[in-house]
C-alpha cells in the first residue's frame, strides 16, 4: 500500500471518510436537494424545448383568436368563439395566402383523458399540418361529416381503433383514420370536419381561433397589426410573438420552480453548514497541531471549503443524476395518467451543469463560516482544546 | 553567549489577564540556547514553562521582550513568515502526541514535508528513513490508534524531524507515558542531539527526564533559574 502524500485534498477525503455515516448522510442532504431542483426544473426545460418545436414546425405565421386569452396557441386553451366570417374576410388580405378557421372542443367523461378536438375544414388539414400521415384508415375529405382523425399517442391512450364510435355532446362521431407520431403535441388531439363539429357543439358558424399563412412572412407583424384594427375583439399574434411569450411565461415558471426548491438548497446548505461545524469543533486540536507544525491559516481555511465543496460536488453530480430519474418519473405519470405524450421533462446538459453549479454554490456558502472560524484559531488555545 | 544563538530571549514576558487579576506566566526571561545544545527546563505545573515553550516555538506572541532565533527578532516577522519558520526550523514533540488520527503512521511524517512543497519521493526516502531510526520501520501503515503510545510519541519525533529542523522544542514528552517508555523516547531525544547535532529544548516537571540534557534550568513563577 502506498502512503498517501498528505495534500489538502486527501486530508479532506480522509477527514470525512473517518465520519463516514454523517458524511454520507450530508451528501444525501445535498443529492435530495439538487435532485429536487433538477427534477422541477426539468419540467420547465421540457416545455420550453416543446413549444419551441411545435411552434416552429406549423406551416403557419400568424394566430388569431378572441381578445381575452392571453396565452400561448398550445391545444386544449382555446374557449372563446368568434364569427367564422371573420376568418374569410382576413382571407382576402392582400398578404394572406390562406387562412384556416378552426374550432376546438374538449370532451370530458370519455372515460379518459379530455378529448381535444380540433376542427378544420378537411380540404384545409394539409396545409396546416403538411407532414401528417394517416398510419391506418385515411385523413379527413370533404365528404366527411361526423367522422374523426385521432392523433397516434391519443389512439393509444384511449385505446381508439378503426370505426370506434365517440360521443361529442350527444353525435357519434366514427374515427376513420389514425394518425403517424408526428412526436409533437397534435399526436394527442383528434380531428373532425369544422361543419360537423360546430353542429356537433352548437357553436353555429363560430370558431375560436385561425391560422393564417402569408404571401410575405416578414410583413407578419404589420399584417397582424392589419388584423386586430379590423376586428377589435380579436388579437393576432406572430410566430416570434408566440415565441417570445412563451418565453417569458416559461421564465416566470422556472422562476417559480427555483424559488420552491430554493427551500430544499436552503435545507442543503444548512446540513452541511451544521457538518461542517460538528466537524470543525470536533478537531479543533487537530487544526491546532497543523498550525503548529507549520501549516498556514490559509491551508486550515482551503481544507474545510475542499471538504465543504466534496461534499456538495458528490451531492450534486448524485443529484443530477436523481433529477433524471424525477424527471423521468414524472414523464411516466404524465404519459400514464394524462395521456400527453408530446410534453417531456427534459435534463438537459445545460440544466445539468446548473445542477452542479447550485451544488457548488452550496457547498462553497456552507463551507465558509466555518473553515474561517477554523482558520482564525489561536493555535494556543487549540492545541490546549479539550 | 554569541549572538547568533539559536534561539535567544530578551526580558522576555508574557502577562494574562484572568478574572481581572494578571499572571505574569514567562516573567522577564533571559536565554540564550546555543547551537548544538540540549536544554532542559524545568518547573512545576503552572510554573509557565510551557508558556514559554510556545512564545520560543513562535506559537505564540509575547506580550514584552524579544525572542531571537538566529538572531532574527520574531517580532519583525509576518504570520506567513512565523509558519514558514516553524514548519522549515522547528520540530515540535507534543505531550500528548498530536498525531493526526486518519493518517497513517508515514503519512503523519509525510505531512510537514507535503506542507514545504518536497517533492514525493524524496519525501517518501525521507519518512521511511526517520520511522526506521525510531524503530518502526514495520508499523508505516498504522493508524495511530493502532500504535502503543511509545510508538505513538516515536513517530510525533520522525514526524518533529521531517523537514530536518535546527531545533526540536518538546513539551513534557514523556508526560503521558511510564518511565520505561519515558526513558526510551528520552534516549532517542539525546540521540539527536548527539548524532544529528539538532539543538533540544526539552520542558518537563520530572528531574530524571531533565537530567538527559547538558543544561538544566529551571522555572518558578515564571523567572528562571539556572542551576
Amino acid at each position: 500500500m502506498n502512503p498517501r502524500m498528505p495534500g489538502v485534498l486527501s486530508l479532506a477525503l480522509s477527514n470525512l471518510s473517518r465520519r463516514r455515516v454523517r458524511t454520507i448522510l450530508t451528501t444525501l442532504g445535498v443529492t435530495l436537494a439538487i435532485a429536487f431542483t433538477v427534477g422541477l426544473l426539468s419540467l420547465s426545460e421540457g416545455v420550453s424545448l416543446t413549444v419551441e418545436r411545435e411552434v416552429t414546425k406549423l406551416g403557419v405565421d400568424i394566430f388569431v383568436w378572441k381578445k381575452g386569452m392571453e396565452t400561448v396557441p398550445l391545444p386544449g386553451m382555446m374557449t372563446y368563439a368568434f364569427p367564422e366570417e371573420y376568418v374569410h374576410e382576413i382571407s382576402s388580405f392582400e398578404n394572406t395566402q390562406f387562412a384556416i378557421p378552426a374550432l376546438e372542443t374538449i370532451v370530458l367523461g370519455t372515460g379518459g383523458p379530455p378529448l381535444i378536438i380540433e376542427g378544420i375544414p378537411p380540404s384545409s388539414f394539409l396545409k396546416f399540418k403538411p407532414y401528417a400521415r394517416a398510419e391506418e384508415g385515411r385523413l379527413l375529405s370533404d365528404d366527411d361529416r361526423h367522422a374523426l382523425v385521432v392523433g397516434s399517442a391519443l389512439a393509444e391512450t384511449s385505446n381508439m381503433t378503426l370505426g370506434a364510435s365517440v360521443n361529442v355532446m350527444g353525435t357519434n362521431f366514427t374515427v376513420v383514420g389514425i394518425l403517424s407520431s408526428g412526436g409533437d403535441i397534435f399526436d394527442s388531439v383528434a380531428y373532425a370536419p369544422l361543419s360537423a363539429l360546430q353542429g356537433a357543439s352548437g357553436q353555429g358558424e363560430r370558431v375560436n381561433w385561425a391560422m393564417i399563412k402569408l404571401t410575405d412572412p416578414s410583413a407578419a407583424k404589420e399584417t397582424a397589426a392589419l388584423i386586430e384594427t379590423r376586428f377589435g375583439d380579436l388579437t393576432a399574434v406572430t410566430m416570434d410573438d408566440a415565441l417570445a411569450f412563451s418565453n417569458s411565461m416559461l421564465g416566470i415558471a422556472r422562476a417559480i420552480h427555483l424559488s420552491i426548491s430554493s427551500v430544499s438548497l436552503l435545507i442543503g446548505v444548512l446540513f452541511v453548514f451544521a457538518t461542517m461545524l460538528i466537524s470543525v469543533s470536533e478537531r479543533v486540536r487537530e487544526i491546532g497541531t497543523l498550525r503548529a507544525i507549520g501549516a498556514s491559516r490559509y491551508f486550515i481555511f482551503e481544507l474545510i471549503v475542499v471538504e465543504s465543496l466534496t461534499i456538495s460536488i458528490i451531492g450534486g453530480a448524485l443529484g443530477c443524476l436523481g433529477g433524471y430519474l424525477l424527471s423521468e418519473a414524472i414523464n411516466w405519470i404524465i404519459v400514464e395518467s394524462m395521456g400527453v405524450t408530446f410534453v417531456q421533462a427534459a435534463v438537459t446538459y445545460s440544466l445539468v451543469a446548473i445542477g452542479l453549479g447550485i451544488a457548488l454554490l452550496v457547498g462553497g456558502l456552507a463551507g465558509l463560516y466555518p473553515a474561517w472560524k477554523a482558520a482564525k484559531l489561536d493555535i494556543v488555545e487549540a492545541l490546549r482544546y479539550e | 553567549m554569541s549572538e547568533l544563538a539559536a534561539i535567544r530571549t530578551e526580558r522576555l514576558e508574557k502577562k494574562y489577564m484572568v478574572g481581572g487579576r494578571e499572571i505574569r506566566a514567562v516573567d522577564g526571561v533571559d536565554l540564550a540556547v546555543e547551537h548544538g545544545e540540549f536544554v532542559s527546563i524545568m518547573g512545576p505545573s503552572g510554573s509557565g514553562k510551557s508558556t514559554l515553550m510556545h512564545l520560543m516555538g513562535c506559537l505564540d506572541r509575547q506580550t514584552g521582550g524579544r525572542i531571537l532565533i538566529e538572531g532574527v527578532d520574531t517580532l519583525s516577522l509576518s504570520e506567513r513568515q512565523l509558519d514558514e519558520l516553524r514548519l522549515r526550523r522547528m520540530g515540535f514533540v507534543f505531550q500528548t502526541f498530536n498525531l493526526l488520527p486518519t493518517l497513517t503512521a508515514i503519512e503523519n511524517v509525510l505531512l510537514p514535508m507535503d506542507l514545504a512543497g518536497v517533492p514525493r519521493e524524496s519525501a517518501e526516502l525521507r519518512a521511511h528513513e526517520l520511522l526506521a531510526m525510531v524503530d518502526l520501520g514495520e508499523r508505516l501503515q498504522h493508524v495511530p490508534t493502532k500504535l502503543s503510545v511509545g510508538e505513538r510519541q516515536r513517530v510525533g519525533i520522525a514526524r518533529a524531524l521531517a523537514n530536518d529542523p535546527s531545533f526540536v522544542l518538546a513539551d513534557e514528552p514523556t508526560g503521558n507515558l511510564d518511565s520505561t517508555t519515558a526513558g526510551g523516547i528520552v534516549k532517542i531525544l539525546a540521540r539527536l542531539n548527539v548524532e544529528m547535532g539538532k539543538t533540544i529544548v526539552l520542558v518537563t516537571h520530572n528531574p530524571e527526564v531533565a537530567s538527559a540534557a547538558r543544561r538544566i534550568l529551571r522555572l518558578r513563577d515564571g523567572k528562571l533559574f539556572e542551576r
